[in-house]
C-alpha cells in the first residue's frame, strides 16, 4: 500500500527507465562499445576461411594477449551479453518512453472549446508530437534490426558470371548477371550490390578435325567441353589431349573492370616452352600446334547479397525517426527564437 | 597540389594577420576593431574551404587527413556570434586552434607534393557526410577546448549560426546515409568501419543534446566526444 509521503517504488522505476540521463547513458555505452569493435578484429560466426583469417589477424595485432582479449570477451563483443543487454534496455526504455509520450499527448491535446482546424493546428503540442514520433521511430529500428538480425543472412564476394544463374544454396534465392554485367537479375527479397565488375572468359578447344578437345581447370576436377573462368587473378587450365597449358592473366591498372584486356598464354607440356603469346579484348581465338583455343569474354562481378526481411519496416522506422527529429529541431529553433524575442 | 598550398598558405598568413591585429586591438581597446577582424576570419574560413576543395579536385578524398584538416581548420577559422567583444584568452586559443590543423595542412600539402592517390571514387554521400562530420565535430571540439580552458561555464553555442546548422545537418544527414544503405545494400550499415564509426558519433550526438538542459559537464563532455569522433572518424 503507498502511504501518503512515502515514494511508490514502480512510480520511481519509471521515472528513471524514462528519463533522459538514462536514454544518454544507454546511448553513450552502445556508442562506445560500437567503436571498440571496430577497434578489435571481432570474431565472425560461420565461416572457417574468414575464421582463420580472423585469428592470424588478431594473433599479429596482439600477440600474446590475443588469447586473454577473447577470454575476456571483447573480441566477440557484437554477440556479447552486455550489449545484447543495452539494447534491449534501449528497447524497453523507449518503450516506456513512447507510452508515456502518448500518455502526455492526449493529456495536451487542445479541448473541445478549441474549435476550428486552423486553431486547434496552432494549439497542437508539435514538440511532444515529433519528439513521440522520433522516439517510436527509434523503437521501430530496433525491432527491425532484431527481426533482420534473427531472420537476415548475407553473402559476401560472391562471384556471378555473365550467362551463368547462381542459386544460393540453402536459401532458395538465386542471382544472374544481365547481358552487360550492370544489371543483376534476382529472386524477390534480395538485395544485391555489385562491388566489383572484372573481365572473365568462357574457354572451349577444338583440334584440326573440328573435335572439341576436353579441358581442365585443375588437376582433381573433372574435364569440361567448356570452362567459365572468371578473371579475378591469373587462371590456369589444361588441355590434356593437346599437352598444353593455358594462362590468361587479366590486364589493368588499379581497380578491373568488365572490359580489361587479357593476356592469353600458352604452354607445351612437359617442357614448359612459352608456344603462343596474344592480348585478348573482347572474343577472340589463339592457334598453336594445331588446336584452337575459342575465348568468349564472360566478364564477372563480385556481389554482396543481403536478404533482409525487415527492410520495410527499417525504412518506414528511419522515415519516422528523421522526420521526428527534423521536427523536433525546428520546435526547439522556434522557442529558442522565441525565448530571444 | 599547387592550389591547395596557395590557398592554406594565403589563409595561414591571414590567420598570423589576424592573431597581430586581435593583439593590437586587445592592447588599444577598440571594440569596433573586431569586426573587420571578424571578416577576415570568413574570408580565412573560406580560403581554407577552397584549399580542402582544391585538394580533393588533386585526388584525395574527404577519407584522407589532408582535405579533414583543413575542413576543420574551415570551420574553426570563422568568430562565434557575440566575438565583437572578445575574451581575450578565448579569442587567442579560438585562433590557434585554426592555425594549428591550418599549418599541419600546408605542410602536408607540400611535402605530399604532386603525388595523389591513383584512384578515386566520384564524390558520394559517405564521403559528404564525412566531410560535414569533420568540420561540425571539429567546430564543436574547440568551443568546448576553448569553454573548458578559458573556464567560461556559459553555453553559447545557441548563438553559433554554424552550430545551429550543423546541429540540423548532423542530426539528419548520417539518417539519409542510412537510408541510401539500406536501398542499395539491404542494410543500415555497408560495412565500412567509417560507418560504424559516424554512427557511434551521431548516437553520442543526440546523447548530448539530451542533456542539454540538466547536466552542463556532461552535455559538454559528450559533445566533445562526438566531436572528436567525428573528427576521427576512419582515419
Amino acid at each position: 500500500m503507498v502511504t501518503p509521503g512515502s515514494r511508490d517504488p514502480w512510480r520511481v522505476i519509471w521515472r528513471i527507465a524514462t528519463s533522459d540521463v538514462v536514454l544518454a547513458i544507454l546511448l553513450v555505452g552502445i556508442a562506445a562499445l560500437l567503436l571498440l569493435m571496430t577497434w578489435l578484429p571481432q570474431r565472425p560466426s560461420a565461416d572457417p576461411m574468414a575464421y582463420s583469417r580472423w585469428l592470424a589477424e588478431a594473433q599479429a595485432r596482439f600477440g600474446a594477449f590475443t588469447p586473454w582479449l577473447q577470454r575476456a570477451g571483447m573480441l566477440t563483443l557484437s554477440s556479447s551479453l552486455g550489449f545484447r543487454t543495452l539494447l534491449a534496455l534501449l528497447g524497453g526504455s523507449l518503450l516506456l518512453r513512447v507510452i508515456e509520450g502518448l500518455v502526455q499527448l492526449r493529456g495536451e491535446l487542445p479541448g473541445q472549446e478549441v474549435s476550428g482546424w486552423r486553431l486547434r493546428l496552432r494549439h497542437w503540442p508539435w514538440s511532444r508530437t515529433f519528439l513521440l514520433v522520433a522516439q517510436s521511430g527509434g523503437l521501430l529500428f530496433l525491432i527491425g534490426l532484431l527481426i533482420n538480425s534473427l531472420w537476415g543472412w548475407e553473402v559476401n564476394g560472391l562471384i556471378v558470371q555473365r550467362g551463368e544463374r547462381t542459386v544460393l544454396p540453402g536459401t532458395g534465392g538465386w542471382v544472374a548477371l544481365g547481358e552487360m554485367t550492370q544489371q543483376v537479375i534476382h529472386s524477390h527479397g534480395l538485395t544485391v550490390h555489385i562491388d566489383e565488375r572484372g573481365p572473365g572468359v568462357q574457354a572451349c578447344a577444338r583440334n584440326e578435325a573440328d573435335e572439341e578437345l576436353m579441358l581442365q581447370y585443375a588437376a582433381e576436377a573433372e574435364p569440361a567441353g567448356r570452362l567459365n573462368l572468371p578473371l579475378t587473378l591469373d587462371q590456369y587450365f589444361a588441355v590434356p589431349d593437346a599437352s598444353l597449358i593455358v594462362r590468361l592473366i587479366p590486364q589493368h591498372e588499379g581497380r578491373p573492370s568488365a572490359t580489361d584486356p587479357v593476356l592469353v598464354q600458352v604452354y607445351r607440356v612437359p617442357s614448359g616452352q612459352l608456344a603462343v603469346e596474344s592480348v585478348l579484348q573482347g572474343d577472340g581465338e589463339v592457334r598453336v600446334d594445331g588446336v584452337t583455343l575459342y575465348f568468349t569474354a564472360a566478364p564477372y562481378a563480385r556481389l554482396t547479397v543481403v536478404h533482409n526481411p525487415a527492410l520495410g519496416l527499417i525504412c518506414f522506422a528511419l522515415a519516422l525517426l528523421l522526420f521526428g527529429l527534423a521536427g523536433e529541431l525546428l520546435c526547439t529553433a522556434q522557442a529558442v527564437r522565441a525565448q530571444d524575442d | 597540389m599547387v592550389p591547395t598550398v596557395i590557398f592554406a598558405g594565403l589563409a595561414c598568413g591571414m590567420l598570423l594577420a589576424v592573431g597581430g591585429m586581435a593583439a593590437w586591438g586587445f592592447y588599444q581597446p577598440a571594440p569596433a576593431f573586431f569586426r573587420p577582424v571578424g571578416t577576415v576570419r570568413w574570408m580565412v574560413g573560406a580560403l581554407l574551404l577552397a584549399s580542402a576543395c582544391s585538394a580533393w579536385v588533386a585526388g584525395y578524398d574527404f577519407y584522407h587527413v589532408l582535405p579533414r584538416l583543413l575542413l576543420a581548420a574551415a570551420a574553426i577559422a570563422p568568430p562565434r556570434a557575440g566575438e565583437h567583444q572578445p575574451h581575450p584568452l578565448r579569442y587567442a586559443l579560438s585562433l590557434a586552434l585554426s592555425l594549428i590543423p591550418a599549418g599541419v595542412g600546408l605542410y602536408l600539402a607540400i611535402s605530399l607534393g604532386a603525388n595523389p592517390p591513383a584512384y578515386r571514387v566520384p564524390l558520394s554521400l559517405r564521403e559528404i557526410v564525412v566531410a560535414a562530420g569533420s568540420g561540425v565535430g571539429a567546430r564543436v571540439l574547440e568551443g568546448v577546448i576553448v569553454s573548458l580552458i578559458a573556464h567560461s561555464m556559459r553555453d553559447d553555442s545557441s548563438g553559433d549560426v554554424l552550430l545551429c546548422g550543423a546541429d540540423a545537418v548532423l542530426a539528419l544527414l548520417p539518417g539519409v546515409l542510412w537510408f541510401v544503405n539500406l536501398l542499395q545494400y539491404g542494410k543500415v550499415w555497408a560495412g565500412e568501419r567509417i560507418e560504424v564509426h559516424l554512427f557511434s558519433a551521431w548516437v553520442i550526438w543526440h546523447a548530448a543534446r539530451l542533456t542539454q538542459s540538466y547536466h552542463l559537464w556532461l552535455h559538454r563532455a559528450l559533445l566533445a566526444s562526438a566531436g572528436l569522433v567525428f573528427v576521427l572518424a576512419g582515419l
